[in-house]
């Protein structure tokens, strides 16, 4: 494999597990603008882990996943008191102050960034990626993702139905926060150096933007938004600028024909009419 | 010294009020947080410094620039909010995000990512008290932003078209039935939230002397800081908002460091997401209901 | 105790606005009840309060004969009340099938339920549940549609299904028949019949009064938040009061 496509895939892996890291969040409601400040925790702290302490960089990375779960449990008592454009920015806001911790940490360098000395290639990376994927792919198809769909569609009656708003929507949030972490800590992993300015709020944006893109809708949305940011300009052989600029248009063209993204229900019903005639009632998952 | 960062801090504050403003009249008005408003306030401040440098008297320069803000900012109200009504909350706030996107690569495309110098046409303008200085554009920009939001008030609180927007700010749908033209008040509530921010950019990069493709996002995302922290919705409250911010930004500089900045600006903004999310001068809460 | 729902003294103020005013009445078990007046008499809020959307101002709620006043809502499916919407409250993109299923909710017991791939597994136990409900309220055929596909009818049948499988003993269900053409109402009218047959009580908000007459064997009736009576169908039309509510005084 040539290094320019390892390099690719690489980065396209990772997007697709910060994809979850927003999607998981998305399902349940809340839009999360403070996806950086969870993938720094989880950055720093297995780094932190592993040259300190020596801990393999895997179970470093695992080990992040939960600290963030754990950090963002605690955080989601006060932030998810909030709703819809508050939580936003309550997510930013928390984004920012995170941004600005990393900034003054000189435990793990401040400004001037962090070397981590373990290495963790494109095989561990992608067997994350596909680990996050199935996961959420399974979680989506019980009754736990059923719920979610129930709590992000209306409160009010998933409660009377016996959901517990509130804990789904934590546990949403902090899932979120958990595959951040661990995307956190495969990036610092593979590419030996982290620093603040790769935690900024332009991150979250186009993390949050290219879920949106691929939808929300269905698990496989994500992925396809993931796919599509990633592999898009580089087949248009743009250059960086003008790839965001690209980015930029499809998005707000997307926003205005297919508010649901490219990927929805409707696809996947297609595409099972296609492989599955006869259907028997019953049968057709959302 | 003290004295001189409370002034600076107070002039810095003069343009995050502007740009609060523009933040608070679309949330307001509309309920919708605008994120674009970061790209129309670089937009402006770079279109000055173009203008300035292609040789164009300041005055032409700073009308240009005030046109194409508002211009940008109608642009994104005809691709986002125009369409928003059936969809989710977040649609138009994700398209405004890709206007912030799109407006910052275009200007990186064509311009680079180097800072710029803005080389005035007056020279040094300070009043110096004692060993304060006041700089002039600066007194000039603070001046301009309270004066602006005092005519904003009267135009919201006396006029026509102002009872038209309340009417739709409390409830839009009614106000349409009603007979408000709503199709033709979002345009306007678009563009006067647009100069706000160009205005904002443009005295940015007078008084700064300074201009880059991501300068609306340090300054314009305080913006949305003070607007909160003010009160959604609330024009005094974006003045208090904006003042408090530029105010907590330099006092975070005199006695700890320039770094510490965003974790004291952004803190404050969590804190009262937390405790008092309505703001210091909250809204009512029919208002506050509506998001 | 023979009475499976029961009301007593119940009020409630928003604001200082009160709009249910000291209510108090029993459903005997099995028994098909409605509840009827003008608009804005209250009726949906009686729902609302009997599932626990927003608390009693006074009064008390019983359920098989426990005290549910102070249930919060998310719990009172348990207890045994279940209800549909005046509305259409359906996830829109969801099928059939997966909309109803979400009515079993307040009957898993554990992590393992929660975790079990009932979106994946054909013909698991909660799918031909879910499909048994669908057809006693002979909607089998839809199980794979997106509710949003489907005429309002149907999505108002569907909002009793997915009532059904919570597992309780009373249905509230909130104008029922609103939107049916004839032959659709008759269905369900032997629908509901055959459910309070299996033993469910029903209680229904309704403005069809042919609908009420034929279906439920005691009324009441509700004016500004008040019981102004109560009875058969026959009994309360009598009454100088509900004449009054429903016609204006000068036809009374």
């Amino acid at each position: 494999m040539s290094g320019y496509i390892e390099g690719i895939l690489v980065i396209l892996l990772l997007n697709i597990v910060f994809a979850y890291a927003v999607y998981w969040p998305l399902a349940a409601g809340q839009l999360n603008l403070g996806v950086a400040g969870f993938v720094g925790i989880g950055a720093y702290a297995s780094a932190y882990a592993s040259n300190e302490y020596g801990v393999p960089p895997y179970l470093a990375s695992l080990g992040a996943a939960l600290v963030t779960f754990a950090a963002a449990i605690i955080i989601a008592v006060p932030v998810l008191r909030t709703r819809g454009i508050y939580l936003a920015l309550a997510t930013f806001a928390f984004g920012q102050v995170l941004h600005s911790l990393f900034l003054n940490l000189d435990v793990v360098g401040g400004a001037a960034g962090y070397p981590v000395n373990a290495y963790i290639g494109i095989g561990g990376i992608a067997t994350c990626a596909l680990g996050v994927f199935l996961v959420t792919l399974f979680l989506d198809r019980t009754r736990f993702g059923l719920n979610m769909v129930a709590v992000h569609h209306d409160n009010a009656v998933s409660d009377l139905f016996g959901i517990n708003v509130r804990l789904y929507q934590t546990l949403a949030f902090a899932i979120g926060a958990g595959i951040a972490g661990l995307g956190g800590g495969l990036y610092g992993h593979h590419f030996s150096y982290i620093e603040p300015q790769n935690y900024t709020i332009l991150f979250s944006i186009f993390v949050v933007l290219f879920v949106l893109l691929g939808g929300t809708q269905t698990v496989f949305g994500p992925l396809l938004g993931a796919i599509f940011f990633t592999l898009l300009p580089e087949a248009l052989r743009a250059s960086e600028e003008w790839r965001y600029a690209i980015f930029a248009v499809l998005i707000i063209g997307t926003m205005i024909l297919r508010p649901q993204g490219l990927f929805t229900v409707h696809e996947i019903r297609i595409f099972r009419r296609l492989f599955d005639r006869g259907t028997p009632p019953g049968r057709a998952h959302g | 010294m003290l004295e001189q960062q409370l002034i600076n801090g107070l002039m810095l504050g003069g343009i995050y009020v502007l740009v609060a403003v523009a933040f608070t009249l679309t949330i307001g008005i509309l309920n919708f947080l605008n994120f674009s408003i970061p790209g129309v306030f670089m937009l402006a401040g770079v279109f000055t410094w173009v203008l300035l440098k292609a040789g164009v008297h300041w005055s032409l320069a700073v009308a240009g620039a005030l046109a194409v803000g508002a211009a940008a900012s109608l642009l994104v109200e005809r691709c986002t909010y125009s369409w928003m009504r059936s969809s989710d909350h977040y649609v138009p706030l994700v398209s405004s995000m890709g206007f912030l996107i799109l407006f910052e690569n275009l200007v990186l495309v064509q311009w680079g990512s180097d800072l710029q110098r803005v080389v005035l046409p007056f020279s040094d303008l300070n009043i110096r008290y004692a060993s304060l200085v006041v700089s002039i554009p600066q007194l000039l920009s603070l001046t301009l932003a309270v004066c602006l939001v005092v005519a904003l008030r009267a135009l919201l609180l006396k006029t026509q078209m102002g009872r038209a927007l309340r009417a739709v700010a409390e409830n839009a749908t009614t106000a349409e039935i009603l007979g408000v033209g709503v199709t033709r008040l979002v345009p306007a509530v678009f563009i006067i939230g647009g100069l706000f921010a160009a205005l904002g950019g443009m005295l940015f990069a007078l008084n700064y002397q300074q201009v880059h493709p991501y300068m609306g996002e340090e300054v314009a995302l305080k913006g949305i800081s003070a607007m909160v922290i003010g009160g959604m919705g609330n024009v005094w409250g974006a003045v208090l908002g904006g003042l408090l911010i530029g105010l907590t930004e330099v006092l975070s500089i005199h006695f700890f460091n320039a770094d510490f900045v965003d974790f004291f600006v952004y803190g404050l903004l969590l804190v009262i997401l937390f405790f008092k999310p309505t703001g210091l001068l909250g809204a009512s809460k029919i208002v506050q209901e509506k998001f | 105790m023979a009475d499976v729902l029961c009301l007593e003294g119940i009020s409630k103020s928003f604001g200082g606005l009160e709009v249910i005013k000291n209510l108090s009445f029993a459903v005997a078990r099995g028994q098909r009840t409605a509840l009827v007046g003008p608009n804005g008499a209250g009726k949906s809020t009686v729902f609302n309060l009997i599932s626990g959307v927003y608390p009693v101002t006074a009064g008390r709620i019983r359920v098989n004969g426990r005290d549910i006043t102070e249930v919060p809502s998310r719990l009172r499916m348990r207890c045994g009340v279940s209800r549909s919407f005046q509305n259409i409250r359906l996830v829109p993109h969801l099928s059939v099938l997966e909309n109803v299923m979400i009515g079993q909710t307040p009957r898993i017991s554990g992590p393992a339920d929660i975790l079990y791939p009932l979106r994946l597994v054909r013909g698991s136990r909660w799918q031909r549940e879910a499909l048994a409900a669908l057809d006693r309220v002979g909607l089998a055929e839809f199980a794979g549609s997106q509710a949003h596909d489907l005429p309002y009818g149907v999505q108002k049948q569907i909002e009793i299904a997915r009532a059904l499988l919570g597992g309780a003993d009373v249905l509230l269900l909130d104008e029922p028949a609103a939107g049916l053409n004839a032959q659709e109402t008759e269905d369900l009218m032997a629908r509901l019949e055959s459910i309070s047959g299996q033993g469910a009580t029903i209680v229904v908000v309704e403005h069809n009064m042919q609908f009420v007459g034929a279906l439920c064997g005691h009324v009441i009736v509700l004016d500004f938040g008040e019981k102004i009576a109560e009875g058969t169908p026959a009994e309360v039309r009598r009454e100088p009061r509900v004449v009054e509510a429903y016609l204006g005084v000068n036809a009374a």
